[in-house]
């Protein structure tokens, strides 16, 4: 099972497996365009070609990171946007998985709501914030609302189109051997539409992410939301770059969550 | 209709009670198209015996597996019944199984997966799992139980979705060029296995062919499907009771006089624009 494209055949080595399909090889070279780029902040603020407000040094971010973690805000901030990330896509994702399967299984409710819902996908974010806000009040609610709502689009178009998809050739086949509802469900339709399903989480993951910071942006008093607006306001650069610098690793950490997650599934199913 | 020496004259007497008997009355089916009605299949009379082997021989698009659709309960003919021990198809049909035309086989699962699909709903879990060894070594697959469809021949997934409509022990069994992708020995093989399983448990069996002599060797009747008309509805053209127990002799000369009378009532369509196969 070890064939080897033409492509890679150049970077084969003794062991028959390409070089790019090697483990060290992979996380090494995963890793050199973020030590380049802090390579380069290093460089550019030891030569001094920005002034510290504009673009602290590492050094600075990293004892800025020191300071709030002893004082336990850094933890507190990552909690509370982690845990809001987490049961916003929690629920704007079962939402999802159940409305497009409704939508993609039922011509009825294709009818009815499909046109409704892209309607409702067309607003943009940010608009729903002043709404949520009157109606939600400041709290946890509002943004874990709107969180759900950022994860629950690509969850149900992502399901309802993949089981639209889903050859119907293969759903006949299961009906003739007496598979019907909720069994042609298990048995076919999802292990069909799987691969696009878990696909279509990782993107309302990121799309979580980029609702927490919106909504803890405009109305929050904490956060790596409010970090990054608190910063801003004081003047602290240092914390900023910390904020952003989080929210990739976070952002990063949860992907790769769901891509194990995701190899399980193809293995699986696909 | 069968005479009735024939049926008398055959070894099986002892009719599984699963076998069903199989009526087609004054069944058609059409569909409708920006350019008006399309008639496929037209006044479709065919009365099957529990236990017969009806193999139905026509040309490509002439309506073959879409009467094994409707048989099924896979497809609503536009007209006329069908019933099956006496009871109407009204959608998908437990007492049939069905082998189409292509293996239709869930990617995602191994080929004893697959055949296992086919065991009728409530086989206890180790009986279930002997079975499907069994008809996968029945088909040649043994070794293959393990693999994915993707991982083996068209021809291999073929006999895989022969075994899964064997392993649902139907009253009628619905072929549709079961063998069709199968190399020649390959496909004697499988004719002769269709055969055996056949005198072990004789259930009813109609299937479709493209193939004159595998219907010669298979078939207690051969129901061939053809036009009046070039562009008319397809409707039964002859029924062709083929004498002698099987296997059968493929010199005899009696099998050639039907398979002449076969080819030339393929061929009628052949000069009317359609293609013979
Ligand atoms: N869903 C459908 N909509 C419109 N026309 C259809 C449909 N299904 C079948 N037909 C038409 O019915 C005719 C017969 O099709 P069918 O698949 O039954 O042919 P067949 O005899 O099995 O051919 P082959 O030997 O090539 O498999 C064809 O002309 C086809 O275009
Ligand atoms: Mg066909």
């Amino acid at each position: 099972m070890t064939s080897v494209s033409i492509r890679d055949r150049h970077s084969v080595n003794a062991g028959g497996v390409p070089l790019t399909s090697r483990r060290w090889f992979r996380v090494v070279g995963a890793a050199l365009v973020p030590a380049a780029l802090l390579l380069l902040w290093q460089l550019t603020t030891a030569a001094g070609v920005f002034s510290p407000v504009q673009l602290p040094s590492p050094a600075s971010v990293y004892a800025a990171a020191l300071d709030l973690l002893q004082r336990g805000e850094l933890g507190y901030h990552v909690a509370i946007s982690s845990q809001r990330v987490v049961v916003g896509f929690l629920i704007g994702a079962g939402l999802g998985v159940a409305a497009g399967a409704l939508v993609g299984l039922s011509r009825l409710s294709e009818v009815l709501l499909s046109g409704t819902v892209a309607a409702i996908r067309a607003v943009p974010s940010l608009a729903w914030v002043p709404l949520l806000i009157l109606w939600l009040k400041i709290g946890e609610t509002s943004k874990i609302t709107l969180i759900a709502i950022g994860a629950f689009f690509p969850v149900y178009t992502t399901v309802a189109t993949a089981l639209r998809h889903v050859d119907p050739a293969l759903v006949e086949a299961g009906r003739a051997f007496g598979l019907r509802g909720p069994t042609l469900f298990a048995t076919v339709q999802l292990p069909a539409s799987l691969p696009s399903v878990v696909s279509g989480l990782r993107l309302a993951l990121a799309q979580a992410w980029l609702f927490l910071v919106a909504a803890e942006l405009i109305a929050s008093a904490m956060g790596l939301g409010f970090l990054l607006t608190d910063s801003q306001n004081n003047g602290r650069t240092d914390r900023l770059l910390l904020a952003i610098v989080l929210l990739a690793l976070l952002g990063k950490l949860s992907d790769a969550l769901l891509g194990v997650f995701e190899r399980w599934a193809l293995r699986r199913w696909a | 209709m069968p005479s009735s020496a024939t049926l008398t004259a055959r070894p099986r007497a002892v009719v599984d009670d699963r076998a069903s008997e199989v009526v087609l009355d004054r069944v058609g089916r059409s569909f409708p198209m920006r350019s008006g009605t399309h008639v496929v299949l037209h006044d479709v009379n065919l009365h099957i015996s529990p236990g017969e082997v009806v193999v139905v021989l026509g040309a490509s698009g002439c309506g073959k597996s879409t009467l094994l659709r409707a048989v099924a309960g896979l497809d609503t003919p536009t007209s006329g019944r069908i019933h099956i021990d006496g009871e109407p198809v009204r959608g998908a049909e437990p007492r049939c199984a069905f082998a189409f035309q292509e293996p239709l086989l869930l990617p995602w699962r191994t080929l004893a997966g697959n055949v296992a699909i086919g065991l009728p709903r409530g086989t206890p879990g180790e009986e279930g799992r002997r079975r499907v060894r069994e008809l996968l070594g029945l088909v040649g697959l043994a070794d293959f139980a393990g693999h994915r469809p993707r991982a083996v021949s068209g021809g291999m997934a073929q006999r895989t979705s022969l075994a899964r409509a064997l392993a649902r022990n139907p009253g009628v069994l619905l072929l549709d060029e079961p063998f069709g992708a199968l190399d020649a020995l390959t496909r004697l093989k499988m004719q002769d296995l269709l055969l055996d399983v056949h005198a072990a448990a004789p259930t009813t069996v109609l299937l479709v062919t493209h193939d004159v002599d595998e219907a010669l060797q298979l078939a207690d009747r051969v129901v061939l499907l053809g036009r009046d008309a070039a562009d008319g509805p397809v409707s039964i053209k002859d029924v062709i009771t083929v004498p002698d127990d099987r296997p059968r002799d493929r010199g005899s000369a009696v099998l050639a006089d039907l398979r002449a009378h076969l080819l030339e009532g393929l061929g009628v369509d052949r000069h009317n624009g359609a293609r013979a196969r």
